[in-house]
């Protein structure tokens, strides 16, 4: 914990120090966040919409606009958040006015992965648990979708989402994560206990084991 | 006080745990071993949790390595440091006061006269020359060296002096440029474009340069024209408008309506009775955007009236669409027209 606070303190300070001297008009922070967080927003923005062009015309809108309000954009120590939250905003304002797709989109969000190995996977009872895990979550809201995509995905802290998400406190921001949860288990439940019971069978199997 | 987990979300939900699973760092590693090892009961939860971690995989996705970088080309280009964009918004009366002077040179390549012109130019710029240009889209206001003020029109590109010469002041212009000129009796102001060059005594005046057809057009004062390349000489008076024949090598004369030859500079986009080509060349310029038209020809008979005041393309094109039927997409800067 304290090793995890203390790279985060330094990631913090070198974000202030970025911003700063972007913000001051120095040309190589501006490429060097480009660099960084282009393919990030890239792949936040596709898990809005299947319209990819619509998202690089967003993300091109909101460099453009950063560097032209450079000298007013607020300090901020946290690049990701800042960027994601603006980002975020106009991606939906913008899918919702002129994506090709609208009607899918929002139902459509954040797809899960097709499962590549799902093949190679000999286990019955895995492949079974993928299945019923993608269903559930397509089957959840589109905001519940994106905080797990945040939450677990990202590995963004709750402080981080409240910002994006535009939470009033972290506390909205852990509660709507906790019902996500809460309701994906309810959709899985009969799978859960599927997994639920594996490891008691393996130490049942062990513990037979030692009595022989 | 330790936090107590009592159920699978408890587990989800914590970011340490969180990040345990899917970003370990040793810190972490160590963190939760050392817990697991006090609550060994909680294990299947643990292992639960984890498993339904490791098993959430969002599709991702990664651009194209080429459209990031035209993406950041396009930023750049969008974002040059360059005078700002003026913010139309004065009363059209006040310019109805000025003289207002509209020139065009975009067919210059027509008249033989460039060498001259710019040596004209170089002879005057005694110190470095400053080259201030817009790209399509884009209009922009500087400030010359005497205090006189130029509003450059889209695609338009003025050339002038660091400081002026102690008995002239001469630009050089391609493209449309509106000028208010500081009086100055005793230093004549002069615009070289490629067909003619324009001589004030001091007043403010509009130059255009993106019509087909140069002209000159003014409100209020005096200006004479002249073309070097037919020496043919002309005086304008207020509410005219000159034309330069580019076949014929001359001027001919003729009364303008001031919105739709200068209105540009306050933010209006002007369109009388205009052709296809004609709207597509004042979209592109205006906007910035490529135009490409499809499933042409149109009746010729169709032509388009209508006048906007700082709004986007997407409503002029509603507009015109009211007119007649089409189709259109909006992409990156290009714009497809496709009539039924």
């Amino acid at each position: 914990m304290c090793m995890k606070k203390s790279q985060s303190d330094e990631q913090e300070r070198s974000d202030l120090e970025i911003w700063n001297l972007f913000r001051s008009g120095e040309e190589s922070a501006f490429e060097f966040i480009y660099q960084k967080y282009f393919d990030k927003l890239y792949n936040y923005g596709c898990q809005f919409t299947r319209d990819h062009s619509l998202v690089e015309d967003v993300l091109q809108e909101l460099f453009i606009e950063l560097r032209r309000r450079r000298a007013h954009l607020s300090a901020t120590n946290k690049i990701q958040p800042y960027l994601y939250s603006a980002f975020r905003r106009k991606m939906i304002r913008y899918r919702d006015k002129r994506s090709r797709f609208k009607e899918l989109d929002a139902q459509q969000s954040f797809p899960i992965a097709p499962n590549i190995e799902e093949s190679i996977i000999e286990d019955e009872i895995k492949r079974e648990h993928l299945m019923r895990l993608q269903k559930a979550i397509e089957s959840l809201s589109e905001r519940h979708r994106e905080i797990i995509f945040l939450f677990f995905y990202e590995d963004l802290t709750y402080e981080e989402i409240r910002e994006i998400q535009d939470f009033e406190n972290i506390k909205s921001a852990r509660n709507l994560l906790y019902k996500a949860l809460k309701s994906l288990r309810k959709k899985i439940e009969v799978l859960l206990f599927l997994i639920g019971i594996l490891p008691v069978v393996i130490q049942g199997v062990q513990f037979f084991k030692k009595i022989i | 006080m330790e936090k107590s987990f009592n159920n699978i979300e408890d587990f989800l939900s914590d970011e340490s745990f969180r990040s345990w699973v899917i970003n370990p760092t040793p810190e972490l590693e160590r963190h939760w071993l050392n817990w697991l090892s006090k609550n060994q009961h909680k294990k299947a939860m643990v292992d639960q949790s984890r498993e339904m971690i490791l098993s959430l995989k969002f599709k991702e996705f990664s651009p194209d390595p080429k459209s990031k970088q035209r993406i950041l080309d396009q930023i750049k280009q969008e974002t040059k440091p360059r005078a700002r964009t003026i913010r139309l918004s004065r009363a059209w009366l006040k310019v109805a006061a000025m003289l207002l002077l509209v020139v065009s040179t975009a067919a210059l390549i027509y008249f033989g006269a460039k060498d001259q012109h710019e040596s004209s130019l170089i002879t005057t710029a005694s110190t470095h020359l400053i080259r201030k240009s817009n790209p399509p889209g884009e209009r922009s206001q500087h400030s010359l060296p005497d205090g006189s003020t130029v509003f450059l029109n889209s695609g338009g590109s003025l050339e002038y002096p660091e400081t002026f010469d102690a008995d002239s002041r001469v630009v050089k212009l391609n493209g449309e440029a509106f000028f208010e000129v500081v009086h100055d009796a005793g230093r004549p102001f002069k615009v070289v474009t490629e067909s003619f060059e324009v001589v004030v005594l001091g007043t403010r005046f509009n130059v255009n340069a993106n019509q087909k057809s140069p002209s000159v057009a003014l409100v209020d004062g005096k200006v004479r024209l002249h073309s070097s390349s037919s020496d043919v000489t002309l005086e304008l008076r207020p509410n005219q408008m000159a034309v330069f024949d580019k076949e014929k090598r001359s001027f001919t004369s003729a009364s303008f309506d001031p919105r739709y030859v200068a209105g540009w500079k306050d933010g209006y986009l002007v369109f009388r009775e205009a052709s296809l080509d004609e709207v597509v060349e004042k979209l592109h310029s205006w906007y910035g955007v490529d135009i490409s038209v499809l499933n042409t020809p149109i009746p010729s008979d169709w032509s388009y009236t209508a006048s906007f005041k700082q709004e986007s393309l997407e409503n002029v094109l509603l507009n015109m669409r009211m007119l007649r039927r089409f189709d259109y997409q909006i992409r990156n800067d290009s714009l497809i027209l496709s009539f039924q």
